[in-house]
């Protein structure tokens, strides 16, 4: 039983971070000045819906927040309150506070009390600002007694708050009144829940569309006291919703229980409530007022209600206010361990969801790939020329292969979107803790990528935004004297770049202060006092470990393991991140990272014998090689030009320090490949000859042996020999600097 | 008049042992009538309403929870009346 419900749980979660990115992508709308009916309508059903899944499973702190900011939200709804940005601030702050409680309900971290306190307040102060006359609602404070929404008492509904919701002319005008009966079986109290929670959960949807819900019990079928079996369901229920609503919402109530209840939905004859019953009158007006009651006393639901209440102890809950905003589960769970929620936390999820048509796609290839072994098949059979049609169908059978492979790529895919929007709520806590202003503004969130990337991207993206608007964004004094807007920009963006997935993170901050850069490192021993460093080098230097610029360590970031920790996280996933800043103008990191964590395209190369693969996406043009256009630099490296633009010459096998005599022992039959590094540096590569070009399956080599400089990872080509895939950017790099005239010996560590 | 004070929290957990605390009562009253006294109970649930109902007997000084929860149960109306013994 309580494995079904976990199932349960978990779907409920995963609808409420569905619901919390909705919520997140209406209030940016907002935010933006788009307060179209439709964007209001939208936050207002994500955050009722989490509360009514909610209420089903008893999460008393989550309905109880949920049930202030709805009323709040409903404020906007009808009009009475409009979405200044002081408002929608406010209500960032409760979605913050929301998805807290849902990651608490989750088993997370604690959320503490004061921040909900605050917030709540927050809430109410709007709905009191809107409701005018109906301040009385101010009584929410004290949850237990909280009347939500003034509609079920007829007279007051004819007010206001009727003629105001925005679900009118969705309603057809001669609509039926909805008539629900219900029977919940005795397995549905088994499982823990209780008709109540339906009950709560009608009342709910019926104020939600400004109306109250009439319920009527039917108890013909209770025994005498002595026959009665306690656990068993006796009474059913028939429910008078009013004619706005729709079944959908009615479904919804129901969802959790579909198996162990029956359920009739109908449209009654006639608008308005049903005259048939009787005790309509009296009955509503308690129905409603009793919706909250979860919230004050947790509900029946033994197994489910008896977790998500913890009522941890006032140091473990200090110690949760004072960790970062996003610690790990694991980091959580020794505290957590002590309440009965840590047993409930689900297990990380591992579904996707997927369009319905990729698994279609994927579906019909698998069915050609079917057919074209069926036609190998026959093939073998045959004794005539064979051979040649071997060779067709392999070769049709290739491309198959092929794509499939991008169809399960595509399953995998998922756009950037949750990562992104994640990173919004972040930049609002920095911007808090650092009293700065600050918007963040998204572009390409569309921008697919693997689902693996798509979570591993968050904490490296995390640390990046807190570290620009903490160091990257100056004071607002700052900015103004500096001639700017006081409110800060960030631009976090996302793209497709040569089979490459590009972030940027740009801010219009102060840009990396150099000479202070400089001058911290060499207090900190990363480079020697003498050192002469490029620029780009000084820039790279914050990435180095132990680094930090901050002259005090603030709360945020500067604990001088930030962005060294990112760089590792982001070269972890075969990326790289690249530095531009522009002194007084603002600072823009590069993250590049490959598409996928499986597969590519590589050009299959010959150096000092052995076969190696260059990624095709960094292959720019093959040539031979003309001697006369190499040139040698004073330092003794070489350049070679070609149609004019002169690049860094590397020979390849001398570079992996597998022998070869540089430059000088260059051979006619040599080639080179024009690679490019994503931010568009290049260099010539000289190899011994192309072999072919494959798909190969990448290996890690950090995994299974260690780093290797220049070298990325490791295959296994179609004849079983292990080839090393070349780290292209890297030698780029590399390259880059050598050609420099200064000592080499300050660089080799900043250049992986 | 014999009186049953009813416990706080009337959730799935408690239904049985509100079933024989009630049946004892009863049976002690010999005949006469009891009457459950709801004025400190602050939770109640669908299965201890069950036992509340199908017991027939009054409630005195119901608590504001258990106003709230008949409510919302839609038998209000049994707040004052007893449910109808059975015709049996």
């Amino acid at each position: 039983m309580s494995g079904d419900m976990d199932d349960i749980l978990l779907v409920f979660f995963q609808e409420c971070e569905e619901q919390l990115q909705e919520l997140e992508r209406g209030l940016s709308a907002l935010s933006d000045g788009e307060s179209g009916k439709e964007t209001i309508n939208a936050v207002f059903r994500a955050v009722h819906s989490v509360k009514g899944g909610a209420a089903s499973f008893g999460l008393e702190n989550l309905v109880r927040f949920a049930h202030v900011f709805e009323s709040s939200l409903d404020g906007l709804r009808s009009g009475r309150v409009a979405p200044t940005p002081e408002i929608v601030k406010t209500f960032l702050k409760a979605m913050d506070v929301l998805s807290d409680l849902v990651a608490e309900a989750q088993g997370g971290a604690t959320v503490d009390t004061a921040r909900i306190d605050e917030s709540r307040a927050e809430l109410q102060a709007i709905i009191g600002e809107g409701s005018g006359t109906a301040g009385q609602k101010e009584e929410e404070t004290v949850p237990a007694d909280f009347t939500p929404v003034p509609v079920d008492f007829e007279p007051v509904m004819a007010d206001f708050d009727f003629g105001d919701f925005g679900f009118e002319e969705e309603t057809p005008a001669e609509a039926a009144s909805l008539v629900v009966t219900f029977s919940p079986h005795t397995a549905m109290y088994d499982r823990g829940d209780d008709a109540r929670n339906l009950l709560i959960g009608l009342a709910d949807v019926a104020v939600a569309h400004g109306g109250a819900s009439t319920v009527t019990c039917e108890t013909a079928a209770l025994p005498a006291l002595d026959a009665l079996e306690t656990e068993k369901s006796y009474l059913s229920w028939r429910v008078v919703l009013p004619a706005a609503v729709p079944e959908e919402s009615v479904h919804t109530v129901f969802d959790w229980v579909s198996d162990v209840c029956d359920v009739t939905i109908t449209r009654d004859g006639g608008p308005g409530p049903s005259g048939g019953e009787q005790p309509a009158e009296e009955q509503a007006a308690p129905a409603e007022p009793e919706q909250p009651a979860p919230v004050a006393e947790a509900p029946a639901p033994a197994p489910v209600a008896a977790s998500p209440a913890p009522a941890p102890s006032t140091v473990a809950e200090k110690i949760m206010a004072e960790m970062p905003p996003a610690p790990t589960p694991a980091a959580t769970a020794p505290i957590a361990a002590g309440n009965a929620a840590a047993t409930r936390r689900p297990v990380e999820q591992a579904t996707i969801r997927v369009d319905l048509h990729r698994v279609d796609d994927l579906m019909d290839l698998v069915g050609e790939l079917v057919i074209a072994q069926a036609a190998l098949e026959s093939i073998g059979q045959r004794e005539d020329d064979a051979q040649q049609e071997m060779i067709k169908r392999i070769a049709s059978m290739k491309a198959l292969t092929r794509d499939i492979q991008d169809a399960v790529m595509a399953v995998r895919a998922q756009p950037v979107r949750s990562v992104f929007q994640r990173m919004q709520r972040v930049v609002r806590e920095a911007c808090s803790m650092t009293s700065k202003d600050v918007v963040l503004t998204l572009e390409g969130e569309d921008t697919e990528v693997d689902r693996t990337l798509v979570e591993k991207l968050s904490d490296p993206l995390t640390h990046m935004l807190r570290n620009a608007v903490d160091h990257g964004i100056e004071s607002a004094e700052a900015r103004i004297a500096a001639g700017k807007s006081p409110t800060g920009q960030i631009l976090l963006s996302a793209g497709h770049r040569s089979g490459r997935i590009l972030i940027t993170i740009k801010d219009d901050g102060g840009g990396i202060n150099r000479e202070r850069v400089l001058a911290t490192a060499v207090k900190r021993g990363i480079i020697a006092p003498d050192a002469v460093l490029t620029d780009d080098e000084i820039n790279n230097l914050i990435f180095a470990p132990g680094f930090s610029t901050a002259a005090t360590v603030s709360d945020l970031s500067g604990r001088g393991v930030g962005m060294d920790v990112v760089k590792q996280a982001i070269l972890g996933l075969g990326g790289r991140v690249t530095i531009s800043s522009v002194e007084g103008q603002g600072t823009t990191f590069c993250l590049s990272l490959p598409l996928t964590l499986a597969v590519l395209d590589g050009m299959l190369i010959v150096a000092a014998g052995s076969t190696m693969v260059v990624p095709v996406s960094s292959v720019v043009e093959t040539m031979m090689v003309n001697h006369k256009d190499i040139y040698m630099l004073p330092d003794g490296a070489n350049v070679v030009s070609i149609r004019g633009a002169c690049m860094p010459l590397i020979p390849l096998a001398s570079e992996l320090g597998l022998g070869g005599g540089g430059t000088a022992s260059l051979s006619e039959e040599d080639v080179i490949l024009v690679v490019e590094n994503e931010s568009g540096a290049r260099a010539a590569l000289i190899v011994e000859d192309i072999r072919d070009q494959a798909q190969v399956v990448i290996k890690s080599i950090e995994k299974n042996y260690r780093q290797m400089a220049g070298v990325s990872a490791a295959t296994i080509l179609g004849d079983g020999s292990v080839s090393l895939i070349l780290d292209v950017p890297a030698l780029v790099a590399n390259a880059l600097g050598r050609i420099d005239t200064r000592p080499s010996d300050v660089r080799t560590g900043l250049a992986a | 008049m014999a009186s049953v004070t009813l416990p706080e929290r009337l959730d799935t957990s408690a239904a049985f042992a509100l079933k024989s605390e009630i049946e004892q009562a009863v049976k002690n009253a010999g005949g006469e009538q009891v009457s459950l006294d709801a004025s400190g109970v602050t939770y109640l649930g669908g299965l201890c309403l069950q036992v509340l109902l199908a017991s027939r007997c009054p409630l005195v000084a119901p608590s504001e929870p258990v106003v709230e929860a008949y409510g919302l149960f839609g038998v209000s109306a049994y707040l004052t009346e007893p449910l109808a013994p059975l015709k049996e």
